[in-house]
């Protein structure tokens, strides 16, 4: 018997999605996993600016993670330039990050993905019957907002980072008012883990390859060099010798893959993963006791490491606050340099990495873009393949369902749209 | 009274919400304005007695064609949604329902836009109906 599952779109601002599965017997015969990104179009209006304007008109690219593309692209400005940015401002740039992590995971672990576990069709019936949880993520995600507002200067589209640094610091009193909600809300991010510990996981470990970001000390937010659970150990730099973008005829955006190979993951479960040993102890054990240890690679249990992930956020958030000294400067003077520059950082959904050529008037010339979410499009579709065969008896619904779970599992910038996607079945 | 301008500026039409809040702000000085994404909207229910929404929607009528929309009794109407965001305005009033936050009093007001494609410039039939709607806050 043959099956088509074809799912259309709705329009976001974050991006457009579609899948369309054909099944016959109990092998998936076709399949495609299409995507919209507007990043494509910023490589090419980025030539021509200046290079201090790439965190202000890069961040404008998502609205739910400007904070990734504003620290990917001071990252490669500063690796152009040679400069370096560490000490105090360095620790600034890792707490503002925490907040995006915070504002990111919990709306996606407390509106977007434990729905799909509760078996509800969104947060607003789930909120009906659980109104003190909702109530509890919604105030651990308004903590998140309230370090990216201080930092960033303004909740949405943050513009207090620059190229350097900050335009402004914050004073001890403005972050040692956040500790009491930071303290509230690590608890609650235990409690959190522990509560989507307990949901019901199909079983579905896959073999990725994990690629993240690498800091010598840290759980990674930014670094120099990017790994792999298979030999991938690169400073920034050689990035385009290991990892290709082709364009695929159905799909606006790139797919990305590591050229000798194919598919590869990043996000959550890839960070968690190769950086298990960077953990702190007490969010290790909590790991274990989820039945995470070292690693995680069931997509569906991704929400499990997002919960642990934003605990790690607030306990980061205040480490950072309890060592803050306002620097003396906001900002390392940078001067403009003919020369080309790599960064990467970790955004909530994965590594992002950004590449860019300036001239001597620090005229960006070539941009280069690689956002998670494209990067994850292969395996979003090997996961999709695997998945079906052996649970064919299951109905179009049910299976749709589990399809698009396993993709809202990437917490793609589409996972607002595949909330709303359409099914057309075709049965023959 | 706190009046709530949602949408997305550079997308034509859907500027709708905030524009009538700008100029609700210009006309009556000390009146609390606020404009941005929905799921912030969750925040600022509750806060004021007296609170009005403003958005542009897609309903399928004439573009500027204004929706008064009685939520304290009725939910959002579903042929109304249409949003470029995470969570849309429906979304956020029923999530406050949901939680026993949606305070009495509450007006939504809905305008019909005629394009939501990227862009600044405004179709006029929607700029007089943020004219009318603004005009009838402005009044109360």
């Amino acid at each position: 018997m043959k099956r088509t599952i074809n799912v259309d779109y709705l329009a976001r601002v974050e991006g457009e999605g579609a899948m369309y599965l054909e099944i016959e017997g109990d092998q998936v015969k076709d399949l495609q996993f299409s995507i919209f990104e507007p990043p494509r179009f910023f490589e090419a209006f980025m030539r021509g600016r200046h290079f201090t304007e790439a965190p202000d008109l890069t961040a404008r690219i998502c609205g739910i993670c400007p904070i990734a593309y504003q620290m990917s692209s001071v990252a490669a400005m500063e690796n152009a330039v040679g400069a370096t940015v560490d000490g105090q401002l360095q620790e600034l740039r890792r707490l503002i990050y925490c907040g995006e992590w915070i504002e990111s995971h919990v709306l996606h672990v407390y509106m977007l993905h434990s729905p799909d576990f509760l078996g509800y069709q969104s947060a607003i019936h789930m909120a009906a019957d659980y109104p003190e949880i909702v109530e509890r993520g919604l105030r651990m995600k308004k903590i998140g907002n309230g370090i990216v507002t201080l930092l960033g200067g303004r909740e949405i589209h943050p513009i207090n980072v620059k190229v350097g640094g900050f335009y402004r610091t914050p004073t001890n009193a403005e972050v040692d008012a956040m500790i009491p909600d930071l303290e509230w809300a690590y608890e609650a991010a235990i409690e959190t883990a522990r509560w989507v510990g307990r949901f019901d996981f199909p079983e579905f470990d896959r073999p990725y390859e994990f690629v993240s970001t690498a800091h010598p000390t840290d759980y990674p937010f930014m670094g120099d060099r990017v790994v792999s659970d298979r030999g991938i150990d690169i400073p920034v730099h050689e990035w385009n010798d290991v990892f290709e973008e082709l364009h695929v005829e159905r799909s606006n955006a790139l797919h990305a893959r590591i050229k000798a190979r194919g598919a590869y993951h990043v996000g959550p479960m890839a960070r968690y993963s190769l950086n298990f040993d960077k953990l702190p102890d007490d969010l290790q054990a909590l790991g274990a006791e989820l039945g995470i240890a070292n690693e995680c690679r069931n997509p569906y249990k991704s929400i499990i490491v997002r919960s642990i992930e934003v605990a790690l956020a607030y306990l980061l958030a205040l480490e950072i606050i309890d060592r803050y000294e306002p620097p003396t400067s906001p900002a390392v003077p940078i001067e403009a340099m003919a020369a080309e520059g790599h960064g990467v950082s970790e955004a909530p959904r994965g590594l992002l990495y950004h590449r860019y050529v300036v001239d001597a008037e620090g005229m960006i010339t070539d941009a280069q873009i690689t956002p998670p979410t494209s990067q994850n499009q292969l395996s979003i579709e090997e996961d999709l393949m695997a998945y079906v065969p052996g649970r064919t008896h299951l109905d179009d619904e049910t299976l749709q369902w589990q399809l698009e779970q396993a993709i809202r599992a990437y917490d793609p910038c589409i996972s607002c749209a595949t909330h709303f996607l359409d099914l057309t079945v075709k049965r023959s | 009274m706190l009046v709530i301008g949602i949408g997305n500026e550079f997308r034509s039409d859907d500027a709708a919400g905030i524009e009538a809040a700008r100029r609700i702000q210009e006309r009556v000085p000390g009146i609390r304005v606020w404009w941005g994404e929905p799921m912030d909207l969750l925040e600022l229910l509750g806060s004021d007695a007296e609170t009005i929404v403003i958005d542009a929607v897609v309903g399928g009528g004439e573009p500027g064609t204004i929706h008064r929309i009685d939520v304290d009794n009725n939910p959002f109407p579903a042929y109304l949604r249409a949003s470029s965001h995470n969570l849309d305005i429906a979304d956020v009033i029923e999530l406050a329902r949901a939680l026993g936050r949606l305070p009495g009093g509450l007006r939504v007001y809905g305008i019909e836009a005629g394009t939501v494609a990227a862009g600044t410039e405004m179709t006029r039939a929607v700029s007089e109906a943020i004219e009318t709607v603004v005009a009838e806050v402005c009044r109360a």
